[in-house]
């Protein structure tokens, strides 16, 4: 099993290659704005658990943009900002989970993807583009 | 099924945006294809499949209904033999790899991946 550094680590690498974000770690504690997005990925395999992340809605659009090469102020359907989020985390997910080398297959659930108002009172535990998320790791066995 | 045969490619990911970044990333690569199909799983896949000449076909594993995996066997079984695989897939582990070995995967691409992936692999699926 692992720590929630590796999965930090593989968050990062998500963003830096993909979402062509800058992800750097937490050096002073940064408040969660309160207007967020939930991505929840469960898994199961070697061992099973929930991958948490909690993104401000205003990076989840960020990360959209990007990914999708739409230019900066045009629209984006909120329902593709959400989808995007899922993949987001459906990637970081499983790129942790190949980073740790099982020999068993994993299956990863369909991300769950919510809004979240009350962000506010978790920690920070990394940025990406200068922007705190926070991210849980629940191991269940 | 169409007369003529075009190159044509089916992407499955239950992932909209996912979905139109491979097109994207079809449409910027310069190889030349007929239609691009999507569906959003391996059951939808199969009904596309089943009404469309497809010449290569790029999907996720993990998906809800019928996963990438159950694709797959689904084509296997019905012997189309000339639908070249691709696995475009975050779980890019060794357990999974060889879990499609006997499935006739030509690629598999990792997500994340950057545009030229899928232009390399269209280069060689389509020569």
């Amino acid at each position: 099993m692992s720590s929630l550094k590796s999965v930090t680590d593989a968050i990062a690498s998500v963003a830096e290659r993909s979402f062509f974000a800058y992800a750097e770690p937490l050096i002073a504690a940064v408040p969660m704005p309160g207007d967020c997005y939930e991505i929840r990925v469960a898994f199961t395999g070697a061992f099973t658990g929930i991958v948490r992340i909690v993104m401000p809605a205003s990076l989840a659009v960020d990360l959209c943009t990007a990914f999708a090469g739409i230019e900066p102020g045009d629209e984006i359907e909120p329902a593709n900002v959400a989808d995007l989020a899922g993949e987001f985390g459906n990637m970081a997910c499983g790129t942790w989970l190949t980073s740790l080398g099982e020999s068993a297959c994993f299956s990863l659930s369909h991300p769950l993807v919510r809004p979240c108002g009350d962000a506010a009172s978790l920690p920070a535990v990394m940025l990406i583009n200068e922007q705190p998320i926070s991210v849980t790791l629940d191991l269940q066995s | 099924m169409e007369a003529t045969s075009p190159f044509n490619i089916l992407i499955v990911d239950d992932s909209t945006m996912m979905r139109a970044m491979i097109k994207r990333a079809v449409k910027l690569s310069g190889v030349e294809v007929g239609t691009i199909h999507e569906a959003g799983n391996g059951q939808e896949a199969l009904e596309i499949l089943e009404q469309h000449r497809i010449g290569a076909l790029f999907t996720d594993i993990n998906m809800p209904v019928m996963t990438g995996t159950e694709l797959l066997r689904q084509v296997a079984a019905r012997g189309w033999t000339h639908i070249i695989s691709v696995i475009v897939s975050t779980d890019g582990s060794s357990a999974r790899r060889e879990e499609v070995r006997d499935l006739d995967v030509r690629l598999y691409v990792e997500k994340p991946f950057a545009p030229e992936a899928i232009r390399d692999v269209l280069a060689e699926v389509c020569h």
